[in-house]
């Protein structure tokens, strides 16, 4: 058995503790938001999600690492509640597949963080279309344009209405974005800063 | 559970077969496995909400949308779109009678132990490490969050929000450390 399989080297740890974080923050946060009922509880969901995950890959720079702490932190969902939550569990593993994919692009620095966090945010507005395709099949992309397409009828107005108010919804989406990515990128910055000194303090009364 | 693995993946390859010409054969054995599998785990998916999602799917959308050229009980109604409800309505049921008993019968440390078995050892290794420290995770966000809440003051909300999230983050990094340096071999 190699070293690292025996003992766990920091890095190893690191992606455990962002992931279970991102988990149990899934878990009371999400079951919170959906409770009451408030307005784009996904996105923001998502939007913590992209801090703690993005943190975690500033401590451990490493590939695969927030592939990792998704993957953890989807099976604390799925396992979390009695019902059925196949919605969450894919959305962790794909925002966490989305952030890998990004920052292993992009790599570490602000606009990577901006970027990659308000991506995730605007995928949430995607998501319930993306994972209603999985479950009832293509056919519902069928029956949702058909119904935008009566609702405008009913209204008087041309699909392109209907489609200014998603960019509307989708600029909140992305200022929500943005904050999240802003908070991601100065965050590991103030924690960097905050744990040299509280190490240095160690050491001095050490 | 292995069983449960395999019944999960075909509850899941039958609704995938689905269409509307299969459904009188594919419907039956889909229920019937179900059923004879998990009664009382497929019995929590019909909630009253999903129900009457389906409802709405199946007998309202199609006198809505589409192309209305049937009548029932003199209503107009579109056949198409009321054929691909019908498969829609089945298909979800089975995908989520699926997910129902692959959670119901499948533990966390099941999966952990599946994740070592087929050899995804590193990620297994991290899943492991997650478990063993996410109770003190847990307690550790939960003190810091009480302490939040009760020296929070004033109109920057937003900025002691994030200190305490630093506060957070910095209680948890040290956390790993001790976990990290109190392993056996470590620090020799």
């Amino acid at each position: 058995m190699k070293h690292s399989e025996a003992h766990p080297t920091r890095d190893t740890v690191l992606i455990g503790v962002f992931g279970a974080l991102w988990g149990l923050m899934e878990v009371t946060l999400g079951v919170t938001l959906k409770g009451l009922r408030i307005p784009m509880g996904g996105a923001l969901l998502t939007a913590v999600s992209a801090i703690i995950f993005l943190t975690g890959r500033y401590f451990v720079p490493r590939r695969g690492s927030i592939l990792m702490m998704g993957a953890v932190a989807a099976i604390l969902k799925i396992f979390s509640i009695g019902t059925v939550i196949a919605g969450p569990f894919l959305a962790i593993l794909i925002e966490a597949a989305m952030g890998e994919l990004l920052i292993s692009l992009l790599g570490i620095h602000r606009l990577s963080y901006l970027l990659t966090s308000v991506i995730l945010v605007l995928y949430t507005i995607v998501h319930p279309f993306f994972s209603q395709g999985l479950i009832f099949g293509v056919g519902i992309y069928k029956i949702y344009l058909e119904t935008f397409t009566r609702f405008a009828e009913i209204l008087g107005i041309g699909l392109h209405h209907l489609l200014w108010v998603a960019l509307g919804y989708a600029g909140v989406h992305v200022l929500l974005g943005v904050l999240a990515g802003w908070i991601a990128f100065s965050l590991p910055r103030r924690v960097e800063a905050e744990h040299r000194q509280m190490q240095s303090q160690r050491e001095g009364i050490g | 559970m292995k069983r449960y693995v395999f019944i999960s993946l075909g509850l899941v390859a039958l609704a995938l077969g689905m269409s509307y010409r299969n459904l009188v054969i594919l419907v039956p054995l889909t229920f019937a496995l179900a059923l004879l599998t998990d009664l009382v785990a497929i019995r929590r998916i019909f909630r009253w909400k999903f129900v009457a999602f389906l409802a709405v799917l199946v007998f309202g959308i199609p006198l809505f949308i589409g192309q209305r050229n049937a009548l029932f009980l003199g209503v107009p109604y579109s056949p198409e779109i009321f054929r691909m409800s019908v498969v829609m309505a089945f298909r979800s049921m089975a995908i989520l009678m699926a997910i129902k008993i692959f959670t119901a019968h499948i533990s966390v440390e099941q999966m952990a132990a599946a994740l070592q078995r087929v050899r995804l050892k590193q990620f297994s290794h991290v899943f492991t490490i997650s478990m063993h420290l996410l109770p003190e995770i847990r307690r550790i966000t939960l003190n810091t969050f009480r302490e939040y809440r009760t020296s929070v003051q004033g109109w920057n909300i937003f900025s002691q929000t994030f200190d305490w999230t630093v506060k957070l983050i910095v209680r948890l990094l040290y956390f790993a450390e001790q976990y990290d340096a109190n392993q056996p071999g470590k620090g020799e």
